[in-house]
C-alpha cells in the first residue's frame, strides 16, 4: 500500500533449507530471530498515568477495606496507616517502574509473511501471526493515548485478537496500511 | 418486502408446520414464568380459600394467552420451498421474511427434545455460513418425523443442484453431475449396545453423579417422614457409625450409586450413536430421550482432540472430538462428540473415512518428549503450591482442635499422589509435526491428543515464566480457528530451541 519494501533478511532465518526444514526442522540452527522494531517511547508516560490511576483506585479500596475491617475488629489507626502505606507504596513501585520496563522489553516487526511480537515483564510471550490468517485490523486510541498522540494496532484472526500497543499515530496508520496490504491474500477456513 | 416470482409462477405452496407448534411454543412462552407459578402454589400450599382460586385462575389466564399466541404464531408461520430459495414468513404484529438461497445452506440439522417425541416431529434447523448471530438460521419448530426427513433430503438436493448450477456457470466447467444424495449417507460407525455400557462404566463422571446422590439423600432426609427415623436404634448405630468401617461401607454404596448414574447418563445421552458420511458433510446422531442430530461440514472442522480418560486408557479406549470453526448464529463454534468410545487403535481407520485432513498415526513413533530437566517443573510447582495447603490445613486443625490428631496428617498423602500425576504429566507431554500435521499431547486427568493440520493454525507463540527461564523451557502454544477457549492448545514445559524451531517450522507451507 505504501510501497514498504520488505527486505530480505526480514523474513525469517533459519541455517537450512525450506525443503530441509520441512522434512527435518529440527536441525541445529540459530532458531528464531527476535523482532527489532520497538514502541514509541511516550508509552512510557501513557503507561506511567495509567498505573497511577490504576495504583490510586486499588490503593483507595484497601484504605475502605481497611476501615471495615477497624470498625469490626476495633483494630487501631496504625493498622490503617500500614495497610495504607504497603498497599500505596507497592503499587507506586509498580507504577513508576513497569513502564520503563514493559517499554523495554516489548519489540515488534511485520515481516512480508507474519507478524511477530515479543513482550511481558514476568512472563515473556511470544506470538508469530501469519499474514494469511489476518482477517481485518484496526486503529485504537484510549483518551490517554489522544492526548499523547498515539494509538495501537488490533488485528484480528479466525481464533483472537492481538494488540500492538502504543505508536505514534502515523506510525499507527502505517503500519495497519502495511498488515492491511500483506493480509489481502487470506484464506477460508 | 421481496416479492416472489418464483411463488406466483409456480403456484404458492406455503406450508405451515405440524400443530404441535403450538404446543412447543406455549411451552416456550410460559417456561420463564414456570418456576415462580411453582413457588407461589408451594408457599400458598393450596389449602382452598379465595388466594388459591386467584392463583389459579391467573395460571388459567396465562396458559390461555399463552396458547392463543402460540396458536396465531402456528398460524402465521409459513415457509416454502422455491426454485431458488428457501422462503420463510412468520410473525404475529411485526412480519418477517427471509429468504435463504439453497446456495447459502451449510447445514440441515434435526433435533427432538423429548416433547417433540410425543408428537413424533422433529425441530428443523437450517443454517447459512454468515456470521452475524442468529440471524442467519431459519428454525422451523415443528415438522412431522417423515416429512422433516423428506423436507431435509429436498434442500440438501437442492442445494447440491444449486452448487453445481454455479459451477457450470464457471467457466473451468467439467463437473461432475449431481450425485444422488442417499438417504442417510454412508455409514462410518455406529456404537453397540456393548460399547455404549462399556463407555458408562469408564465415563469418570462419577464426580457430579455423586453430587447428585448427595444430594439426593439431604431430600431424602427432609422427606422421610419424622415416625421413621424414631424408629431406628440411634444408640446403636451412634457407637457403630464412629468405626471405620459404617463410614467406609457407607461412602461405597453412594460411589456405586454414583457410578450407576453415571452409567445411565451415558446411556441415555450417547444410546444409538451413529457416525455417517454424506460427501462432505458428517452426520452425527444419538440420544434416547432428547434425540440429537448434528450436520458437521468437514471442511470447518480445525482439530481432532483424543481423550483417553483415567479408566479408559489401561483398556486402550478413547473418546474422539471434533473441534469445528463457529457455525453461524453458533459463536462459540462446535466441540462435539465424533465418536465417543473407540479402541485407539481403530482412530485412524476412522478418521480416514471420516475427515481424512486429520487422519495420522495418533501414537506416532515420532512423538518427541519433553528434556528431562521438565520434569521438575511440573514437580515442584505443584509441591510447593501443595505444602503450603496443607501448612494451612493443618494450621486450621490445630487453632480448632489444639493439637493435631493422627489422622490431620493423613492430609500429607496427597503429596506422592500429587507427584505420580505430575510425573505423568512429564511422561506424556510430547508432540509431532510431519509435512501436514501438527499432534500436541498433554495429560489433564485424561490423556488429551490433539491434532490438526498446520495449515489450520491461526497463530502460534511461545511463554516462558521466569522458572521457565532459568531452566531454559518455554510453554508453546498454538490457535485455531475453533472459537471460545477450545482452539487454544498449549505444551508446557518444552525446551527453548525446540520451541522457536517449532515456530519458524510452522510458518513454512503452514501459512499457505
Amino acid at each position: 500500500m505504501h510501497g514498504v519494501a520488505v527486505p530480505e533478511e526480514s523474513r525469517i532465518a533459519m541455517d537450512t533449507t525450506p525443503a530441509d526444514a520441512l522434512s527435518e526442522p529440527f536441525r541445529d540452527g540459530p532458531g528464531l530471530r527476535e523482532p527489532r522494531e520497538r514502541l514509541d517511547p511516550r508509552a512510557r508516560t501513557v503507561w506511567l498515568i495509567n498505573e497511577l490511576i490504576g495504583a490510586v483506585v486499588i490503593t483507595a479500596f484497601a484504605l475502605v477495606v481497611a476501615v471495615l475491617v477497624r470498625y469490626l475488629a476495633e483494630a487501631s489507626w496504625w493498622w490503617v496507616a500500614a495497610v495504607g502505606v504497603l498497599v500505596g507504596g507497592a503499587m507506586l513501585a509498580w507504577a513508576v517502574f513497569s513502564p520503563r520496563l514493559r517499554y523495554r522489553q516489548w519489540r515488534f516487526e511485520i515481516r512480508e509473511d507474519e507478524v511477530d511480537l515479543l513482550h511481558g515483564i514476568v512472563v515473556r510471550t511470544r506470538q508469530i501471526v501469519p499474514m494469511a490468517r489476518i482477517q481485518h485490523v484496526d486503529t485504537t486510541r484510549g483518551p490517554l493515548q489522544r492526548r499523547w498522540g498515539l494509538a495501537s494496532v488490533v488485528f484480528y484472526t479466525a481464533a483472537g485478537s492481538m494488540t500492538i500497543p502504543a505508536l505514534a499515530v502515523e506510525r499507527a496508520a502505517d503500519v495497519r496500511d502495511r498488515i492491511a496490504a500483506l493480509a489481502k491474500v487470506h484464506d477460508d477456513l | 418486502m421481496t416479492s416472489e416470482p418464483d411463488i406466483i409462477a409456480s403456484g404458492p405452496s406455503w406450508r405451515r408446520a405440524h400443530p404441535a407448534f403450538i404446543a412447543t411454543a406455549v411451552v416456550r412462552n410460559i417456561r420463564g414464568l414456570l418456576i415462580p407459578l411453582v413457588l407461589i402454589f408451594l408457599g400458598r400450599g393450596f389449602e382452598g380459600g379465595p388466594g388459591a382460586w386467584i392463583t389459579l385462575g391467573i395460571t388459567a389466564l396465562i396458559m390461555l394467552i399463552a396458547g392463543a399466541f402460540g396458536a396465531l404464531e402456528w398460524w402465521f408461520f409459513r415457509y416454502a420451498l422455491t426454485a431458488e430459495n428457501l422462503v420463510v414468513h412468520s410473525g404475529i404484529v411485526s412480519k418477517q421474511e427471509r429468504t435463504v438461497p439453497y446456495q447459502r445452506i451449510q447445514t440441515v440439522d434435526l433435533e427432538e427434545a423429548p416433547l417433540d417425541r410425543l408428537f413424533g416431529v422433529a425441530k428443523m434447523r437450517i443454517e447459512t455460513a454468515a456470521t452475524g448471530g442468529g440471524q442467519s438460521e431459519v428454525l422451523i419448530q415443528a415438522v412431522a418425523r417423515d416429512e422433516a426427513q423428506e423436507l431435509r433430503e429436498r434442500l440438501l438436493r437442492a442445494r447440491q443442484e444449486a452448487r453445481s448450477r454455479g459451477r457450470e456457470e464457471a467457466p473451468e466447467a467439467a463437473m461432475p453431475a449431481v450425485a444422488p444424495i442417499p438417504a442417510e449417507g454412508e455409514l462410518i460407525r455406529a456404537l453397540t449396545m456393548r460399547e455404549l455400557l462399556v463407555a458408562g462404566a469408564t465415563s469418570g463422571t462419577i464426580g457430579p453423579a455423586a453430587a447428585i446422590v448427595g444430594v439426593t439423600l439431604q431430600f431424602a432426609d427432609d422427606i422421610v417422614p419424622q415416625s421413621w427415623w424414631e424408629r431406628v436404634p440411634w444408640e446403636d448405630v451412634g457407637s457403630a457409625a464412629s468405626s471405620v468401617t459404617v463410614v467406609a461401607t457407607l461412602l461405597l454404596i453412594v460411589a456405586v450409586f454414583a457410578w450407576l448414574l453415571a452409567i445411565a447418563g451415558t446411556v441415555l445421552t450417547f444410546h444409538g450413536f451413529t457416525l455417517r458420511r454424506d460427501g462432505d458433510h458428517l452426520l452425527v446422531q444419538y440420544g434416547l430421550l432428547d434425540r440429537r442430530r448434528t450436520t458437521i461440514p468437514i471442511r470447518r472442522i480445525q482439530a481432532i482432540r483424543v481423550e483417553e480418560g483415567l479408566l479408559r486408557q489401561p483398556f486402550g479406549l478413547a473418546t474422539v472430538r471434533f473441534e469445528s470453526a463457529g457455525l453461524a448464529g453458533r459463536d462459540e463454534g462446535g466441540s462435539g462428540v465424533l465418536f465417543p468410545l473407540l479402541p485407539r487403535g481403530e482412530i485412524p481407520a476412522l478418521l480416514r473415512r471420516a475427515c481424512p485432513n486429520f487422519a495420522t498415526e495418533v501414537e506416532p513413533a515420532a512423538l518427541a518428549g519433553l528434556p528431562r530437566r521438565s520434569l521438575s517443573r511440573y514437580v515442584v510447582a505443584d509441591m510447593v503450591s501443595t505444602l503450603v495447603l496443607v501448612g494451612v490445613f493443618l494450621f486450621a486443625v490445630r487453632s480448632w482442635r489444639d493439637g493435631l490428631p493422627w489422622w490431620s496428617f493423613l492430609a500429607l498423602a496427597i503429596l506422592p499422589v500429587l507427584a505420580g500425576y505430575d510425573w505423568l504429566q512429564f511422561r506424556d507431554a510430547g508432540w509431532a509435526l510431519d509435512d501436514r500435521h501438527l499432534l500436541l499431547r498433554w495429560r489433564s486427568a485424561a490423556r488429551v491428543t490433539v491434532i490438526t493440520q498446520r495449515r489450520r493454525v491461526q497463530h502460534r507463540g511461545t511463554t516462558a515464566n521466569p522458572l521457565q527461564r532459568r531452566a531454559d523451557l518455554v510453554t508453546f502454544h498454538v490457535a485455531v480457528a475453533a472459537g471460545g477457549a477450545g482452539g487454544h492448545y498449549a505444551l508446557r514445559h518444552i525446551d527453548r530451541g525446540v520451541g522457536e524451531r517449532l515456530l519458524v517450522a510452522l510458518g513454512r507451507q503452514g501459512a499457505r
